[in-house]
């Protein structure tokens, strides 16, 4: 059941108008209401509406009008930008490290979250324990030996040693969800597959993971999100230019620069890419930040 | 509640016949907790054991927790970090106000939410450098505040060392408040209807309900949410401050996390920032702990 339809349903009984005088007093509070949500969301937006304005200004113009909307809208920042901070570069290797570390935790994961949830056997409870809490454990606490780790098996400056660290990382929640959505789906399923001779394995790849697309959808989109946002891991693992991902490698030029009009730009290339996915997954991401809040 | 409730819906999973589960069982486990084991819980025990001993000799020793005890800056680090903690009832109230506001049944909850939303998404290193000229002292926040008599207040809010840290607040509050909403909008979908009509039939007003029906109700949200605010004030404000103060003016705006990573990459002491993390962990863990204990007990207890 999504959220969006059960809080559709709420929804309506909850704004079913009662009295004439409670109605008036609803108009006033509703009133109140909207400021609210409207101040916020212009605290929210007016902080991107000014970068991207600042970014179409030329430098000739921002002497002269620094605050304002831009009057003469220019791309010349953007196209210093993407040269610069090796865009396409950054992008590439992204997508590889995100794809890279989402292809193996779907695999890991859902193997795991299906025996946690399907499978009855001593231990497996210890493990799920052990995995979600590994998650309480600090990234920066375990940053030193890592790197030292990560040296020792010659994995620093390399795909691998990311995509790994990473999947690390995005296990915890990865096995989460899948056990959680795994153990929502009828066990009879397996049951009759099972009778008509198929193996544990073949029921997993068979019958489960077809199933299981909103869980797919909804760990990959999460995972997505944590590779492409990090700055911590990639700026630790990643040594050479041409290997380093988007957001550090924009963070490393916008360090750089100090024409306003191109931090602006580089600012408003960072932001891009999380937006158009946000504009096309809404509903898989805002499914899955909150899947763990109403089991 | 989240975990809890899965590991019991998982409890009741009926036995399969036939099959060595056990077998085939850890085998699907394997390749996770291979993973988790090689590249969390091995350099979490290879953590302890590297800040016990000298950076240079590698000879055993207590010389890295010494010097923790003295370092002026790992002092401040720990101080800010107190200071971040007094905000958690901010974060933890705003969002909850603004779910309370969207689920009043407003046209266009759906847009309000993905606004807030977005947000959240961004890369928090590209955020901090979007407000660093926002914050200037000759920045728009200046002229917003002179016509309404406030240019008093307008200053360079990223170098003053008494509202540096604040101004890292204020910026992680607009990134991170909405999946704060998201969260307990999620939480307020699981409100029955029906109590809310009975509350309304009994002649309660909306304020009433929110405060005696809803809030209640919503407990185990809030309890939650306030957990990953205080796991992220204490752990997710490395690219914030990498991009707004790197740290100063001073130490200002050092935080433990951000220390332990600048005594591994600007002064290559892997062992000092070991035993850094294993204190922060220790930290953190006994934060949250307690704060689990408490906000749940209160829960059950309701």
């Amino acid at each position: 059941m999504s959220v969006e339809t059960s809080l559709a349903d709420t929804r309506v009984s909850w704004g079913a108008p009662a009295g004439t005088a409670r109605r008036s007093l609803g108009v006033a509070g509703k009133a109140a209401g909207y400021g609210f949500l409207l101040l916020v969301t212009a605290a929210v937006l007016y902080p991107l509406c000014f970068t991207v304005s600042t970014a179409l200004k030329s430098p000739v113009e921002y002497a002269t009008n620094e605050l304002g909307l831009v009057h003469h809208p220019t791309t010349a920042n953007f196209s210093y930008l993407i040269s610069e901070a090796q865009v396409g570069t950054g992008l590439r290797n992204s997508l590889i490290v995100a794809l890279g570390a989402i292809v193996l935790l779907w695999i890991c994961g859902s193997m795991a979250g299906f025996a946690v949830a399907k499978l009855r056997f001593r231990g497996r409870i210890a493990f799920f324990l052990v995995v979600l809490s590994s998650g309480l454990v600090p990234f920066q606490t375990i940053v030193a030996p890592i790197y030292a780790e990560l040296h020792q098996f010659h994995l620093l400056d390399s795909y691998v040693g990311l995509i790994l660290v990473y999947a690390a990382l995005g296990m915890p929640i990865t096995v989460f969800i899948f056990a959680a959505y795994f153990g929502g789906l009828p066990s009879s399923l397996i049951e009759a597959a099972r009778l008509d001779g198929a193996s544990t394995l073949g029921i997993l790849t068979r019958v489960i993971v077809p199933m299981a697309l909103p869980a797919l959808a909804i760990t990959g989109i999460l995972n997505f999100v944590m590779v492409f946002n990090d700055l911590l891991t990639p700026l630790l693992v990643m040594q050479s230019p041409d290997k380093q991902l988007f957001v550090v490698g924009i963070a490393q030029a916008l360090g750089r620069f100090q024409e306003p009009t191109q931090m602006a730009a580089g600012i408003v290339i960072g932001l891009v890419p999380l937006t158009v996915t946000f504009l096309f997954a809404q509903r898989y991401l805002i499914r899955g930040v909150t899947a763990g809040a109403v089991r | 509640m989240g975990a809890t409730g899965t590991l019991t819906r998982i409890g009741q999973g009926r036995r399969l016949p036939k099959a060595p589960p056990s077998l085939v069982g850890f085998g699907l486990l394997l390749p996770a907790m291979a993973i988790v084991g090689v590249f969390q819980l091995y350099p979490l025990i290879r953590g302890v054991v590297l800040s016990l001993r000298d950076a240079r000799t590698g000879a055993l020793t207590a010389h890295n927790y010494d010097r923790m005890l003295h370092d002026p800056a790992w002092q401040a680090a720990v101080v800010n970090a107190g200071k971040i903690l007094l905000l958690v009832p901010l974060f933890v109230v705003v969002p909850l106000l603004l779910a309370f506001a969207l689920f009043q049944a407003f046209r266009g909850w759906r847009f309000f939410r993905a606004v807030f939303f977005l947000s959240w998404l961004m890369p928090p290193v590209i955020v901090g450098y979007m407000f660093t000229p926002l914050l200037s002292a000759d920045g728009p926040l200046h002229s917003l505040l002179k016509p309404i008599g406030l240019g008093g207040l307008a200053h360079d809010w990223l170098a003053n060392q008494h509202t540096a840290l604040w101004a890292v607040m204020a910026v992680f509050l607009w990134t991170i408040f909405g999946l704060g909403v998201g969260i307990y909008l999620a939480g307020l979908a699981t409100i029955p209807a029906h109590l809310v009509e009975a509350a309304r039939l009994d002649g309660a007003s909306r304020l009433r309900i929110l405060r005696h029906v809803v809030a209640p109700l919503l407990a185990p949200t809030i309890a939650l949410w306030s957990v990953m605010v205080v796991a992220s004030l204490l752990l997710g404000l490395y690219g914030f401050i990498y991009s707004l103060t790197n740290g100063g003016p001073g130490y200002s705006t050092m935080t433990p996390e951000y220390y332990i990573v600048s005594v591994l990459l600007n002064e290559l002491n892997p062992s000092y920032a070991a035993a850094l993390g294993t204190t922060l962990f220790l930290g953190v863990f006994a934060i949250v702990f307690t704060q689990m204990v408490a906000v749940y007990r209160r829960v059950v207890a309701d």
